[in-house]
């Protein structure tokens, strides 16, 4: 009379296990926005690298017979206070705006979630100390920190990923913390110390998998506000040295002619408004495709 | 005794209710051509598994479906002879709360946690009686006590309360207008054995007390046993048989209904072990095209598997869907 | 109540010390030396080493740190090594154009930025909603100070309307607003939103709508309060935000205020003005995050309990407050 029929467990493919990167790649897929934002950046990249060999002309040349051109046939952007061409600039400076935000993101990722992690696993007094530390770093805003710490470095690239890496890394430390101190807590952590799991499995199998997915999502919404100010670094003169082709900083040099030449100003800032949009629009998709708890 | 009941008035009618909810770009069956009577004064258990429709059948009654995942509703709902389904949300909204009202399932979340208990109670009882402020929380007061809560606690918020307490408070919401008809969505299933015993115990006696009609959602048969004059088992979405207590207790006949008292202890008999039912509910996004029990199915037949059967009658008021009481009748 | 607030401003003195200390130690280290922008490329090396005597920038950095903090507990920020006005004086005048900015902004992402949010999440995923939710993208991808420009560039250049520099009457106050708010009012209409979607599944709607009350009165008296306290956080951290955006909108409109005192200190590595504008900012923010602690006590009963159990227990009372990104 006992009839045990097994069920087949059903295959399931790699795609449709929530959180998984097969899985966040199709939900982002899905999203014409975000596919649009993708095609962008990379695009951009990519035409950032090879410009030196498409672009008629070089970023850096010099034509004063060229000084404010308009937009034309010739330069669709227009040329700057030197004769340069705009388009072949924001071109060329794509690579710094967009290294620059996912740079000293991933620098603020890695410093904040070592610390976050350290604090949040060991407790106690060295907790205590961290967050302390990162009261300080927190009682200001972030932006003041990071102008504060370009004067200290000076203007150049790396220097301004460092110093926008720490400003911004507190905030990812807190997350991390709080992430690892809610896992350490969580029945399971209880189940699998209860299994004689030793401590290296259980950050392995379970602290670091489950404390990831908040993270990737401040990252991917983090690139887009880091860019955003890297640029207004740039444009008030503490970012990268002044003659490179950054949009903020071409920004801040065509401040000065803005009544007669406005077209300086609109292109790269165009571009700063695309790329930080197309980041965003990433950074959105994959929250939705990694937080459950907008999902129906 | 409690066929008495059924010769009053029909009080609620639901005819072919059928619910779709969107879910990730698939469509959730949820609820699929639900047709029950009830009449004043009786009681209706509402049985089954954990999403086999059981809220959404409550929730449909009380037409508060959640709008963003709510694809299609079909079907009729008479409650005293209205359509509740073609009605305007304004008529809807004199109709819930003081006809018509519901217990959550789940204490802890049902509760505003920002207002107090009193301003909940007493903001269905302003709404409906137009009453002032200070008679509304004079009638909350009282109402609070009826449960059995000291009045001196209505103006605590629900963090300041147990699970059972806020049951309470749930319940007092729910009443607070004496409607005809109370829905209760598990109100115990959240609750301790104890507090459980209680909360029935109350349920009852302003049942008692006051008349009302009531639809207990539940998968404890021991509370329908209890409580429940009439019996409807769901399964998937639908009605797999529907029945006084004593038809469908006494002689279940549908294999899903045997199934769920194979799987509840006995006292008189002696098993050496409780027979679970196999298998998982089908999938609500692809249903099968025969009979939806049929994967689980200890008699289940190629036939079954092909065809859809509906409700059919036995006995009195008892209706099963399978087809061999269909073939057999 | 009012100990808790005593407990908080207790507590932040120790961070504003070491903030003060961590400023001056970084203001020591910033290349260029203010002695050279104040006396210009053409001094003499003798006349040099006498201004730097006078400013006591020759004393060792244990000196320096140690009268700087003496005069800091006297509440003097010492004077600015131009103008040779007291900082602190300065700050005073200053700061009520910056107080005035900020708050105009904020006030003007809440109004905005509140109901498009709630509006978005009752049509969540209707045509009306995704095109909101791109344009507020779209304004949270904008450059403020690129904004600026082109605010300036319309409206004052072209049209003629509005005045694009210094202050004096409301008008002035209109692009600087405009230019510094839009951003945090998308974040705040993004945060309405999502915390509203949240609330609206939670079972107490459900509770709120079976009473019978009308969809207006579930909104407004039961989601919206519940769904306060993420949206009370990212405006907390948007009057930060603002704090620190008002440096770059202060300096393209030329308003007066704290944000541009402290770019012209680091131009011309005027340290004492750095430090008192950085040290004044940090103070207002951190007054700031006690009312947003303050407000969330108002808005949930159940944060209120910990403060006032935070009374008689005075272990753990700070609630850990979500971060914002500013």
């Amino acid at each position: 009379m006992l009839k045990t029929k097994k069920r087949n467990p059903e295959k399931v493919s790699k795609s449709e296990v929530p959180g998984s990167l097969p899985y966040v790649w199709k939900k982002i897929r899905t999203r014409r926005l975000a596919m649009i934002g993708l095609i962008f950046v990379v695009t951009l990249l990519i035409l950032s690298f090879i410009s030196p060999w498409i672009c008629t002309y070089s970023y850096k040349a010099i034509s004063m017979k060229d000084k404010f051109a308009l937009p034309s046939w010739q330069h669709p952007f227009g040329c700057d206070e030197l004769g340069r061409d705009i388009l072949s600039r924001v071109l060329y400076g794509a690579k710094y705006t967009m290294s620059v935000g996912v740079f000293s993101t991933g620098f603020s990722c890695l410093a904040g979630v070592i610390l976050g992690s350290v604090a949040g696993y060991f407790g106690g007094f060295v907790d205590n100390l961290i967050m302390r530390c990162l009261d300080v770093f927190q009682s200001f805003p972030g932006i003041l920190l990071a102008i504060t710490l370009s004067t200290v470095l000076g203007p150049g690239f790396e220097k301004v990923i460092i110093a926008m890496g720490i400003a911004y890394m507190p905030a990812y430390a807190r997350m991390m913390r709080a992430s690892i101190l809610t896992i350490r807590d969580s029945e399971y952590i209880e189940a699998a110390t209860a299994m004689n799991c030793t401590t290296f499995q259980i950050v392995k199998r379970h602290i670091i998998p489950n404390a990831i997915s908040p993270l990737i999502v401040q990252v991917a919404m983090g690139i887009a506000s880091a860019g955003l100010s890297a640029s207004s670094l740039s444009f008030l003169g503490f970012g990268v040295k002044a003659t490179t082709p950054e949009w903020g900083a071409m920004l801040s040099s065509a401040r000065t002619f803005i009544q007669d030449y406005p077209h300086m100003c609109i292109f790269p800032g165009i571009f700063i408004m695309a790329t930080v949009l197309s980041f965003n629009l990433v950074g959105d998709a994959i929250r939705d495709a990694l937080d459950p708890k907008l999902k129906d | 005794m409690k066929n008495e009941t059924t010769n009053n008035e029909l009080l609620l009618s639901v005819q072919d209710l059928e619910v779709d909810y969107s879910s990730g770009g698939s469509t959730v069956c949820a609820v699929n051509g639900v047709s029950f009577d009830l009449h004043q004064g009786e009681s209706l258990g509402l049985v089954g598994e954990t999403g086999a429709g059981k809220t959404t059948i409550a929730k449909s009654i009380m037409q508060i479906l959640p709008d963003h995942a709510t694809k299609r509703v079909a079907g009729e709902i008479f409650f005293k002879n209205q359509d509740l389904m073609q009605m305007k949300e304004k008529e809807l909204q004199n109709i819930r709360g003081s006809q018509i009202s519901m217990v959550f399932q789940d204490p802890m979340t049902a509760l505003n946690p920002v207002m107090t208990v009193g301003e909940q109670i007493a903001e269905g009882i302003r709404h409906h009686q137009h009453l002032d402020k200070a008679h509304a929380k004079q009638a909350a007061i009282k109402m609070l006590e009826t449960v059995g809560i000291s009045r001196d606690r209505i103006d605590e918020y629900p963090h300041q309360f147990s699970g059972g307490m806020k049951q309470r408070v749930v319940i007092a919401i729910a009443l607070a207008c004496n409607p005809e008809l109370l829905i209760a969505d598990e109100p115990t299933t959240a609750l301790d054995v104890t507090i459980q015993a209680q909360v029935l115990d109350l349920i009852k006696e302003l049942r008692r007390q006051k008349g009302t009609s009531l639809i207990l959602i539940t998968h404890d048969l021991g509370v329908v046993a209890d409580t429940c004059d009439k019996v409807a088992v769901v399964y998937a979405g639908e009605i797999v048989e529907i029945g006084s207590l004593e038809e469908v207790f006494d002689h279940p006949s549908h294999p899903y209904t045997k199934g769920l008292f194979g799987a509840i202890p006995d006292m008189y008999k002696d098993v050496a072990r409780l027979s679970p039912i196999d298998g998982l509910p089908p999938n609500p996004t692809e249903l099968p095209e025969g009979c939806y029990f049929a994967d689980r199915c200890p008699h289940a037949t190629e036939e079954c598997r092909a065809r859809h059967c509906q409700l059919e009658h036995i006995t009195g008021t008892h209706y099963v869907r399978c087809l061999k009481t269909e073939q057999e009748g | 109540m009012l100990r808790y607030i005593g407990k908080r401003l207790i507590q932040m003195i120790p961070i504003l010390m070491v903030v003060a200390i961590l400023i001056f130690t970084l203001m020591y280290f910033v290349p260029g030396d203010p002695v050279k922008i104040i006396l210009g490329n053409d001094a003499t090396p003798v006349e040099v080493e006498k201004v730097r005597d006078e400013l006591g920038l020759n004393d060792s950095y244990l000196v320096q740190l140690t009268d700087y903090l003496k005069n800091l507990v006297q509440l003097n920020f010492g004077d600015s090594f131009f103008s040779g006005l007291p900082v602190r004086d300065e700050l005073m005048n200053r700061f009520p154009y910056t107080l005035m900015l900020t708050f105009c902004c904020i006030t003007c992402s809440v109004i905005f930025g509140v109901p498009i949010g709630i509006s978005c999440a009752l049509r969540a995923d209707k045509l009306a909603d995704r095109i909101w939710m791109f344009i507020t993208l779209l304004w949270s991808s904008m450059p403020g100070f690129w904004l600026a420009l082109l605010l300036v560039l319309l409206f004052s250049r072209q049209l003629g309307w509005l005045p694009s520099i210094g202050i004096g009457g409301p008008e002035y106050f209109i692009l600087p607003v405009l230019s510094n708010s839009l951003g945090s009012l998308a974040g705040i209409a993004r945060q309405t939103r999502a915390s509203m979607l949240e609330v609206i599944r939670a079972d107490f709607i459900s509770t709120a709508k079976s009473k019978g009350i009308s969809r207006r009165e579930v909104i407004w008296k039961h989601a919206l309060p519940n769904a306060l306290i993420p949206i009370i956080t990212i405006i907390g951290g948007g009057f930060g935000m603002m704090l620190g955006g008002a440096t770059i909108t202060e300096s393209i409109f030329s308003i007066p205020g704290i944000g541009l005192y402290m770019m012209n200190g680091i131009n011309n590595r005027d340290y004492p003005v750095v430090r008192g504008c950085i040290l004044y900012i940090a103070f207002m923010f951190a007054i700031i995050m006690l009312i947003t602690d303050l407000v969330y006590a108002f808005v949930d009963p159940r944060i209120k309990a910990k403060y006032v159990r935070a009374k008689k227990k005075p272990a753990k009372a700070e609630p850990e407050r979500s971060e914002v990104t500013c």
